[in-house]
C-alpha cells in the first residue's frame, strides 16, 4: 500500500513518480497497486497526471479510501472514471 | 544577475506598469472601460503588488493590495466603474507612484491612510472574502508569487462550489460555449496551478465534459513536471467567450485555449511519443474518451461555431535588456567606424581615387549601422509625455484651472539622453501654460471657451529633427503687460519698438517673469530663460507663438541624437571649422551691390528685401589671413535664437557630411563660441562653432562701437 501525502504538490507528485516507477510494471507485480488516498487535502494536476500514468502501466493502481478533497478535484477535471469510480468503487 | 539588478529590473518594469495602468485609467476617462481595459489595469497593478512583495516593500504592497481589491471589483462587475471612481483610482495611482519613488530612495514615504480609507470606502459593500487577509493571494486567479499550499487549499475550499454549482442543467446542455484547454509546462511553474483555472471555469457555471488523457505516456517515460491533460468544458448559456478567456490572461503564454465546439485541441507542447493521440495499448477506455469527444462535437453545430478563433500564438519575449553603458560604447564605436571612413575617403581622394564604387558601398553601410545603433538609444517621447497627466492633476489642485489634454504622436522616437533631460524643460512649459496661460474658468466662460481649459502635446519628426509643440487655449501672451516687464527690468528701453514675435521672446530674457507675484508652480527660481538654455544645451531650439485671445504655442526644435550631426565645413584663413546643418538656411557669394555699410564697419546683406548683418567670423575667431571682402568669400546665412538671421563670412566652403560630435568639456575645457569638436577626414580636429554665441557677440561688438 503506497499512500499519498496531504498536500499532493509537484515536489509531492516527482516523488511519488519515482516510488511507483519502481513498484508498477516491473516483472512479479500482478495486481494493481493500492494508493490511498484517505490523506489528501490538495491535490494538483502534477499528481493527477502520475495516477494516471500509473494506471496504464503494466497492472495498474486502485485507489482506496479516496478523500472529499481527492474526489472533489478528481471530479472537477473530468478524472472520476479513470481514478475512482471504475478502480475504487 | 545579483538582487540590485533584480531590484533595478523591478523598478524599470514598475514604471512601465504605473504607466499602462495610468493609460487605462485615461482610456477609462474617456469612456473606453471594456474588460480589457480594466484588465490591463488590474494587471499592471497587480504585477507590481508582486515585485513589491518580492522585494519586501511592505507599505507598498499593502497599499496596492487595497487598491487592487477595488479593481478586482471593478474588473468582476461588482461595483460601476464611475467618473469619480477613475478619478480616484487616479489619485491611488499617483500614491502609488510615490511609493514605488519611496522604494528607490527618491523622495519620503508617503502618506496614504487617508487614500487607503477612500479606496476601501468605494468598495464598500463589496465582497471581500477573496482576499481579504491574503495580501499575496489578491484576486482569484492565481499568481506567480503565491504559495502553493496557499493554492491547493484554496482550491479545495472552492471544491465545494464546483462540486455545487457542476450539478448537471440538462436544459443548457447542448447550447453555451465550448472551451477547449492545454495547459503547459509553465502553466504549473512558480506555484501555478492549472486546476485552479478549471475552477474558475466550474464557478462560472461550467462543465467538464472530457479530460484528455491520451498524451499521458506509461511511468517510465513520464515527465512529472511537464502538462498532459487537455480538457474540454462546456459553459451555460450566456457566459461570454471574453469571461472565458479573462480566466486564462495571466497565462497567457503556459496554457493554450481555443474557443467553439468545432476548434482543435491545442496540441500538447511536451515531445510526446508521435502516436500519443492514438489510444495507448494500456489506455483504460478509449471508447470513453472517444465518446466524450463525440458527445462535445454533436453539441450543438450552429450558432457561432465558425468563429472558432485559433489558440493564441505563443509570444516569446523578443526584447533584450541591455546595460546603457554598452550601448554607449557600441555608439562611440560607430562614431569612430564613421570617422575613419571619412579617412580612408579622403585618403583615397587624395591619392587620385575619386570615385571608387566599394567606397560608395561602404559609406552606405556605415550610414545604416549608424541609423540602427542610434535607433537603440531611441525612445518613444511618450515615456515624457506620460507624466503630463499627473502634473495636470496637481495643477488642478493648486490653480482650480482643470485643462483637458490631448497628445499626438507619443510614438516619435527621441535620443534617450535627449528624453531624459526634455523632462525639466517640458515639466515647466507645462507649468507656465496652466499657470500663465489659461484663464480660471470664470474668465474664459466670460470669453466664450469652455471652462476647462486644454493643453495639446504634440511631437513629430521632420528632416532630422523632432518638434514638439505644447499649445494651449488661453489668453495668448499679454504684450503690454510683458513689454513693460521688460522695461521695468531694465531689459529694454521704453521706447525700444519692437516687433509682437520680438515682444513674445522676451519673455526668454534672464530674469525675467509676468506673474506678479511668484506662485509656487511656475515660479521656483527658474525662468523662462534656463527652459531656452535647457533645450539649447540639447541642441534644439524653442520658438513661441501667440495669438491674443486664443492661446500660446511653444514650439521645441530638437535633433534626433546628440552624437552626430550634419555640418557645413568652411575654410576661414589657417581654420577649418564645422557650422551645424540645422542653423543654416542658405550660402550666397554677394554682388557689391547687396551689401550696404552701416556704421563704421558694419555691413548689412540685402537677402530679397531683409537686411541681414554680416558677421565676419574670421574676425570673430581672430583667424589669419581670412578673407574680409563679402565679395569675394562666402556668406552663410544662418538663423539663430535671439538674434534672428545673419551671413557669417567665410572663405569657402569645402564640404558637407556628417561629422562626429566630441564633447570639448570632457577632453579639453568648455571654451566660448565653440560647441565642441569633430575629427575630419584628414585626421585633423575642427571645432565646431557654437553660431548662437558667435552672433550674439557679434552684435554686442556692434553695439559697442556704435556707443563709442
Amino acid at each position: 500500500m503506497t499512500t499519498l501525502p496531504a498536500t499532493c504538490d509537484r515536489a509531492a507528485a516527482r516523488e511519488m513518480h519515482e516510488t511507483l516507477n519502481k513498484a508498477i510494471g516491473v516483472e512479479g507485480q500482478d495486481d494493481p497497486l493500492a494508493i490511498d488516498a484517505s490523506a489528501v487535502e490538495a491535490i494538483g494536476q502534477a499528481m493527477l497526471q502520475v495516477l494516471l500514468s500509473a494506471a496504464r502501466t503494466g497492472a495498474g493502481i486502485i485507489v482506496r479510501q479516496p478523500s472529499d478533497a481527492f474526489i472533489k478535484t478528481v471530479r472537477l477535471a473530468g478524472l472520476c472514471e479513470p481514478l475512482i469510480e471504475e478502480d475504487a468503487a | 544577475m545579483n538582487d540590485d539588478d533584480i531590484r533595478k529590473i523591478f523598478f524599470a518594469e514598475s514604471e512601465e506598469a504605473l504607466i499602462a495602468a495610468e493609460d487605462g485609467l485615461l482610456a477609462c476617462q474617456q469612456g473606453t472601460h471594456d474588460g480589457e481595459t480594466i484588465n490591463a489595469i488590474f494587471r499592471a497593478v497587480h504585477s507590481v503588488k508582486g515585485g513589491a512583495g518580492a522585494f519586501g516593500y511592505i507599505p507598498t504592497q499593502g497599499f496596492t493590495h487595497v487598491f487592487e481589491n477595488l479593481l478586482g471589483d471593478v474588473r468582476e462587475g461588482k461595483i460601476e466603474l464611475s467618473g469619480e471612481l477613475v478619478e480616484l483610482m487616479l489619485g491611488a495611482l499617483d500614491i502609488l507612484r510615490d511609493h514605488i519613488d519611496h522604494a528607490q530612495g527618491r523622495r519620503d514615504q508617503p502618506d496614504d491612510a487617508a487614500m487607503l480609507e477612500q479606496l476601501e470606502a468605494a468598495r464598500g459593500g463589496g465582497d471581500k472574502d477573496d482576499a481579504s487577509g491574503d495580501p499575496a493571494g489578491g484576486g482569484s486567479n492565481g499568481g506567480g508569487d503565491d504559495d502553493l499550499d496557499a493554492l491547493l487549499a484554496e482550491l479545495d475550499g472552492g471544491g465545494d462550489a464546483s462540486s455545487a454549482d457542476q450539478t448537471p442543467e440538462p436544459e443548457s446542455s447542448d447550447t453555451g460555449l465550448i472551451v477547449h484547454i492545454r495547459p503547459h509546462a509553465g502553466a504549473m511553474d512558480n506555484g501555478g496551478e492549472p486546476l485552479l483555472l478549471l475552477r474558475e471555469l466550474s464557478l462560472l457555471g461550467g462543465e467538464c465534459t472530457a479530460c484528455h488523457t491520451d498524451d499521458i505516456p506509461e511511468l517510465g517515460t513520464l515527465e512529472p513536471d511537464a502538462g498532459y491533460f487537455a480538457w474540454t468544458f462546456r459553459m451555460p448559456d450566456g457566459v461570454a467567450e471574453e469571461a472565458v478567456r479573462e480566466i486564462f490572461e495571466f497565462v497567457d503564454d503556459d496554457c493554450d485555449i481555443a474557443v467553439g465546439e468545432n476548434a482543435d485541441i491545442p496540441p500538447a507542447r511536451v515531445e510526446s511519443t508521435p502516436g500519443a493521440p492514438e489510444p495507448t495499448p494500456k489506455s483504460d477506455r478509449p471508447e470513453e474518451d472517444a465518446a466524450a469527444d463525440d458527445k462535445a462535437k454533436e453539441a450543438k453545430p450552429d450558432g457561432d461555431a465558425a468563429k472558432s478563433p485559433a489558440p493564441r500564438q505563443v509570444q516569446v519575449s523578443q526584447s533584450v535588456r541591455v546595460d546603457l553603458a554598452k550601448l554607449d560604447k557600441l555608439i562611440n564605436g560607430v562614431g569612430e567606424l564613421v570617422i575613419a571612413q571619412s579617412m580612408l575617403s579622403q585618403r583615397l581622394a587624395d591619392e587620385n581615387f575619386p570615385h571608387v564604387e566599394e567606397l560608395t558601398m561602404l559609406d552606405t553601410l556605415v550610414r545604416d549601422i549608424q541609423e540602427r545603433a542610434m535607433a537603440f538609444r531611441a525612445q518613444p517621447i511618450g515615456s515624457v509625455f506620460g507624466r503630463v497627466p499627473r502634473l495636470l492633476r496637481e495643477l488642478a489642485g493648486t490653480t482650480g484651472k482643470k485643462v483637458e489634454l490631448e497628445v499626438i504622436g507619443e510614438t516619435t522616437e527621441l535620443d534617450k539622453t535627449v528624453i531624459e533631460r526634455l523632462s525639466e524643460p517640458l515639466t515647466h512649459l507645462i507649468r507656465n501654460a496652466v499657470d500663465h496661460g489659461i484663464e480660471s474658468p470664470e474668465k474664459r466662460e466670460a470669453a466664450g471657451k469652455p471652462a476647462e481649459g486644454r493643453l495639446v502635446l504634440k511631437a513629430e519628426q521632420t528632416a532630422g529633427r523632432v518638434l514638439i509643440t505644447i499649445r494651449d487655449d488661453g489668453g495668448g501672451i499679454d504684450r503690454e503687460k510683458v513689454f513693460a516687464k521688460a522695461v521695468a527690468n531694465k531689459l529694454i528701453s521704453e521706447d525700444a519698438n519692437l516687433t509682437d514675435e520680438e515682444i513674445d521672446e522676451l519673455v526668454f530674457a534672464p530674469g525675467f517673469s509676468t506673474a506678479a507675484e511668484v506662485s509656487n508652480i511656475s515660479g521656483r527660481g527658474v525662468g523662462m530663460d534656463v527652459v531656452k538654455q535647457n533645450v539649447k544645451d540639447l541642441g534644439g531650439r524653442i520658438a513661441i507663438e501667440s495669438t491674443p485671445g486664443s492661446g500660446t504655442s511653444f514650439i521645441l526644435a530638437l535633433p534626433l541624437t546628440m552624437a552626430i550631426a550634419d555640418g557645413m565645413i568652411v575654410q576661414v584663413g589657417d581654420q577649418t571649422l564645422v557650422i551645424p546643418l540645422s542653423h543654416v538656411i542658405e550660402s550666397t557669394r554677394p554682388q557689391p551691390g547687396e551689401l550696404s555699410g552701416i556704421g563704421q564697419e558694419g555691413r548689412m546683406l540685402n537677402v530679397r528685401g531683409q537686411f541681414v548683418p554680416v558677421v565676419s567670423l574670421g574676425q570673430m575667431l581672430d583667424a589669419r589671413e581670412y578673407q574680409r571682402d563679402p565679395c569675394s568669400g562666402v556668406l552663410v546665412l544662418v538663423e539663430c535664437e535671439g538674434q534672428g538671421r545673419a551671413a557669417l563670412l567665410v572663405d569657402a566652403i569645402t564640404d558637407q557630411r556628417q561629422f562626429v560630435i566630441k564633447n570639448l568639456d570632457n577632453h579639453y575645457r568648455a571654451v566660448e563660441g565653440v560647441a565642441g569638436a569633430t575629427i575630419l577626414g584628414n585626421g585633423r580636429v575642427a571645432l565646431i562653432v557654437d553660431i548662437d554665441h558667435l552672433v550674439q557677440n557679434a552684435a554686442q561688438k556692434a553695439a559697442m562701437a556704435e556707443a563709442a
